[in-house]
């Protein structure tokens, strides 16, 4: 379970950890029912506090990524493809948002935008399609 | 062709060290000059009684002149000297930059020796004395430049100053006795000089080339290699067990301290024993001459091994650092601990300054003033008198260097304690005004030296108010001691001090003396045994205060 | 009397003058079991006489301590026996070898492990046969780390260790805290200015500024709810009187404002009172110590 942490990126430990799981998982590199490193392991690998590892690890359980057996450990959950899916749609909707707030400043039309999107959509369908 | 570096030189070694020049030659020989000028107002004294005292202090001074002179900090823990690097840098040649140091030096202390000398000693030389003594400061001086650039490992650096001042001292004094063979005799006396001074210069100016090449000598590290053995494998070195904490400090204790005055005093005796084989040790001058400096340099160094065992390592001014403070020992273990170490290494020192003694003595048996002195001893009090007198001297200058020793490891304590902004300018006034007392009380007693005897043949009870008055401090002491330690640990002192001041009592009444006198110096026993006594409640209660502000 | 306190710690109204200089100034705080305890602060803010305080060097002036249960004047032995000190600059007795160091140290604490002393001495890559003096100050630091973790200490002080010391070195030292916290009931306290240090292994942190107490709240609260809000309001803006907001910086009609506070409550009141919210962001450790550091009012608390 490789994970590291980026000091002076502006994100909180936590939310690096819970990230990187959830890529980990997204990714295949962690399966289904595979334990994770317990936590003073992580903490004492990561040079982090252990809390902070206990707080990823308990929010991702909260969100349904993680499950614990008592005394045995965390392992990852089943099922999760569900959830990114409205995780990914949600992170997309900010994108988006923050990027009609920019082009609005930048006095760029929603229609050009839109056009904007569909050609450089169509660049990468082609560059996809050459792949 | 090199006046500017002459003068960059000569200007910061004057102007960076202003204070501590002015401190010493100006502030000390002047209180010195008061003191002696206040007791010379006094009838029947006579006009240097405080010639070896004067002698001592000059030396000391010197010395501090000396050290502040040659740039060196000889109370700096750190490697290296104050030099100041950049002049190093200067474009001139290593010789001048050994040189000037030295020269500025010797004669500045030589024209404060030879003042001190004529104007407060009264000791008029002739000039080929002036000129010997020049030199000889000359020598001292080149050798204390030449420790400051490392060229002995450090922990030989004081000692080896120590053997190097006092050969110079006594090659000045063969050289310059009015006697041709007085302790090494005057050609001998004057070859040493030449070699202490032309090799000290040699190795300053060694030092001066390695610190501007920066090489590292050799002689240091071959001096290493032959006298510390580091190349041996250590773990030969056996580790003491150290089975509980006050175990562990009293090693600790030992280690850093417990060493320091019976070096010194093997030192300080070495010197004796090495000139009983030239002849001028066998003739009474140089008797008693030896015999004073080691008892008088045993009571003298005293006060400095009591701020030295208090200090956080020997070489430095800093009083009880962080590290020792949070040692997990209660504040009488800690305080216990250092009383412990000064006693150990009182009873090493006497040890050895009774064995030199003894072996002057026996290698003098047919000196004649000697044995004059011996003849007179034993018609008053008889042999096992004599003998019983000599021993209870013996312990009574070793308890009273203790004594001496630990109340100004106190005073040490006391002052780093309190706050020193508000109270600094009250203890000084207290110091002065003590100092001053004791003055006045000396003088009283030389004065009436003469009647003095004939008023303690008679029993006076005016002799017991000493002892009322050091009682009366030790019980006002006990109740913070109370705070700090048991007071199981003081009964078992206090036990072993009256079953030992009980036996001197009883020594004392063997000694055929008239019962007035026996009377006087059973007081002076117990004054001394309460004095020393005292630091046993005087420590531990500054330790706790030293080490919680 | 100490084992069913929570507190390792617990300092209550103290003060510190030093001559006309108050070091400290009616400082509350409270170290639970456990926890790793930050304290960051300027140079000369005070921190090191508050650990001074812990340690029983310095007496309470006004106020009290007690470490364990215990005061640390009262009763040095019983305290310094449990705690693991390391200072900022260490004066170990540099006539020693570390073998003979670490032998030393062990005849101190009753919990002294001689083997795990051997470990610790092996991980940070010593020789035990050289002299301290020999070693160089990240070495010697490392000394001073191994010989205050060997006895498993139930509270281990650090003050400002990594100050000067190479990467590896303070690498250790963070190990060093994290291996003791992972078990239960002992704590860490870690003074520090190196923020990104705190920032990673720190459950608690406290503010100190000028001998007072700026801020004392858990590291998520820290983390989660210093905000940075960029506005824009036409006139001027009585900042002081928002609750949350300890600092403010005022720029061509735009304001910056420097808050601890729920960052949507504090936002609608802002723009109820007519303000443009132009940015909201949270501000990093570093930033909201900076911030703090130049703290001109201290806000209100938040309902």
């Amino acid at each position: 379970m490789n994970l590291h942490l980026t000091q002076h990126s502006g994100v909180p430990p936590y939310l690096q950890i819970i990230s990187q799981i959830k890529q980990l998982i997204a990714s295949g590199r962690l399966n289904v029912d595979q334990e994770l490193l317990p936590i003073r392991v992580l903490a004492e690998k990561l040079l982090i506090n252990p809390n902070t590892v206990a707080r990823a690890y308990r929010e991702l359980e909260t969100a349904g990524w993680l499950y614990t057996k008592r005394g045995a450990g965390t392992f990852v959950a089943a099922g999760t493809t569900a959830f990114s899916a409205e995780t990914c749609r949600k992170q997309i909707r900010e994108r988006v948002c923050a990027l009609l707030v920019e082009a609005a400043h930048m006095n760029i039309s929603v229609a050009e935008l839109i056009k904007l999107i569909r050609e450089m959509g169509n660049d990468l369908g082609k560059g996809d399609k050459e792949s | 062709m090199y006046a500017s570096a002459i003068r960059a030189l000569v200007g910061e070694i004057f102007g960076k060290n202003r204070a501590a020049i002015v401190g010493a030659a100006a502030v000390t020989p002047a209180a010195w000059m008061i003191a002696k000028a206040y007791l010379r107002h006094v009838p029947g004294i006579e006009p240097n009684f405080a010639t070896p005292l004067g002698f001592l202090l000059l030396v000391v001074i010197a010395m501090q002149l000396g050290s502040v002179f040659a740039y060196v900090d000889l109370t700096a823990g750190g490697s290296g000297s104050g030099f100041p690097r950049h002049i190093l840098l200067l474009p001139a040649p290593t010789w001048l930059l050994a040189l000037v140091p030295i020269i500025a030096g010797s004669l500045f202390i030589a024209a404060f020796v030879l003042l001190w000398l004529r104007f407060v000693s009264g000791v008029q030389l002739d000039w080929t004395q002036q000129l010997a003594l020049t030199v000889a400061i000359t020598a001292v001086m080149c050798w204390i430049q030449a420790m400051s650039w490392e060229l002995l490992p450090r922990s030989m650096r004081i000692v080896a100053l120590l053997v190097v001042v006092i050969a110079t001292i006594v090659s000045v004094i063969s050289a310059l006795a009015n006697e041709p063979d007085f302790l090494l005799g005057r050609r001998a006396g004057q070859i040493g000089l030449v070699l202490t001074s032309s090799g000290g210069y040699g190795f300053a100016y060694l030092a001066v080339i390695r610190a501007r090449r920066s090489e590292t000598l050799a002689l240091n590290a071959s001096l290493k290699r032959l006298f510390f053995s580091p190349g041996q494998p250590l773990h030969a070195v056996p580790l003491p067990t150290l089975s509980t904490a006050v175990a562990a400090q009293n090693w600790f204790e030992w280690r850093v301290y417990g060493r320091i005055l019976p070096l010194f005093m093997t030192i300080i005796g070495a010197f004796p024993l090495a000139s009983l084989a030239f002849d001028g040790m066998r003739r009474a001058p140089s008797i008693a001459l030896s015999t004073m400096l080691l008892l008088v340099f045993y009571l003298m160094v005293s006060p400095m091994m009591g701020a030295a065992y208090i200090s956080k390592d020997w070489t430095r001014r800093v009083q009880m650092g962080t590290f020792a403070a949070t040692r997990p020992l209660s504040d009488s273990e800690l305080a216990f601990a250092k009383l412990r170490l000064a006693i150990k290494s009182y009873a090493l020192s006497l040890l050895i300054v009774c064995a030199v003694i003894v072996v002057i003595i026996l290698a003098s048996r047919n000196n004649v003033a000697l044995l004059a002195l011996w003849s007179r001893l034993t018609q008053r009090l008889g042999t096992t008198g004599s003998y019983l007198s000599l021993m209870l001297l013996f312990a009574a200058i070793t308890a009273a260097s203790w004594a001496a020793s630990a109340l100004f490891m106190s005073l040490q304590l006391f002052y780093e304690a309190v706050d020193r902004k508000k109270h600094g300018w009250k203890i000084s006034l207290a110091m002065v005004t003590l100092f001053g007392l004791l003055l006045m009380l000396a003088r009283r007693a030389y004065v009436a030296r003469d009647s003095a005897l004939q008023w303690l043949h008679a029993a006076r009870a005016e002799v017991i108010i000493p002892v009322i008055v050091l009682t009366g401090i030790a019980l006002y002491l006990l109740p913070p001691f109370r705070r700090v330690a048991a007071l199981s640990t003081l009964r078992a002192l206090a036990v072993g001090f009256l079953t030992v001041t009980v036996l001197g009592l009883i020594g004392l009444s063997q000694l055929r003396l008239p019962f007035g006198y026996r009377w006087a110096l059973s007081s002076g026993l117990v004054s001394l045994a309460l004095v020393t006594f005292m630091p046993f409640l005087l420590v531990p209660i500054l330790v706790r205060m030293s080490r919680h502000r | 009397m100490n084992s069913t306190d929570n507190n390792v710690v617990d300092i209550r109204h103290l003060t510190r003058r030093f001559n006309d200089k108050a070091a400290l100034q009616d400082v509350t705080v409270r170290i639970p079991r456990g926890q790793v305890f930050g304290i960051v602060g300027e140079n000369g803010a005070g921190k090191t006489t508050l650990i001074k305080h812990i340690l029983g060097l310095y007496r309470a002036q006004h106020g009290s301590v007690s470490v364990f249960g215990m005061d640390p004047v009262k009763h040095p032995k019983e305290v310094l026996s449990r705690i693991g000190y390391l200072s900022e600059q260490p004066d170990f007795p540099e006539w020693m070898t570390i073998a003979q160091f670490m032998n030393y140290m062990a005849a101190f604490y009753p919990n002294w492990d001689r083997q795990y002393a051997a470990q610790l001495l092996e991980m940070a890559s010593l020789d035990a046969r050289k002299k301290i003096r020999e070693l160089s100050k990240g070495q010697q630091a490392r000394v001073g780390l191994c010989a205050a973790q060997a006895h498993r200490p139930e509270l281990l002080v650090l003050d400002e260790p990594s100050s000067g010391l190479d990467p590896v070195a303070r690498r250790e030292i963070l190990a060093a805290v994290i291996r003791t916290v992972v078990h239960e009931g002992r704590s860490v306290l870690l003074s520090s200015h190196l923020l990104e240090e705190v920032e990673r292994v720190c459950d608690h942190l406290l503010f100190f500024s000028n001998g007072e107490v700026l801020l004392s709240d858990s590291m998520e609260a820290v983390l989660d709810r210093h905000y940075q809000i960029t506005l824009r309001r036409p006139g001027q803006l009585e900042w002081q009187a928002l609750p949350g907001v300890f600092n403010a910086v005022a720029d061509n009609g735009e304001w910056q404002l420097f808050c601890f506070a729920d960052i949507d409550q504090l936002t609608g009141l802002l723009q109820l009172q007519g303000a443009q919210i132009l940015d909201t962001r949270r501000l990093s450790l570093n930033e909201a110590f900076l911030a703090r550091s130049s703290q001109r009012h201290t806000p209100g608390r938040i309902a």
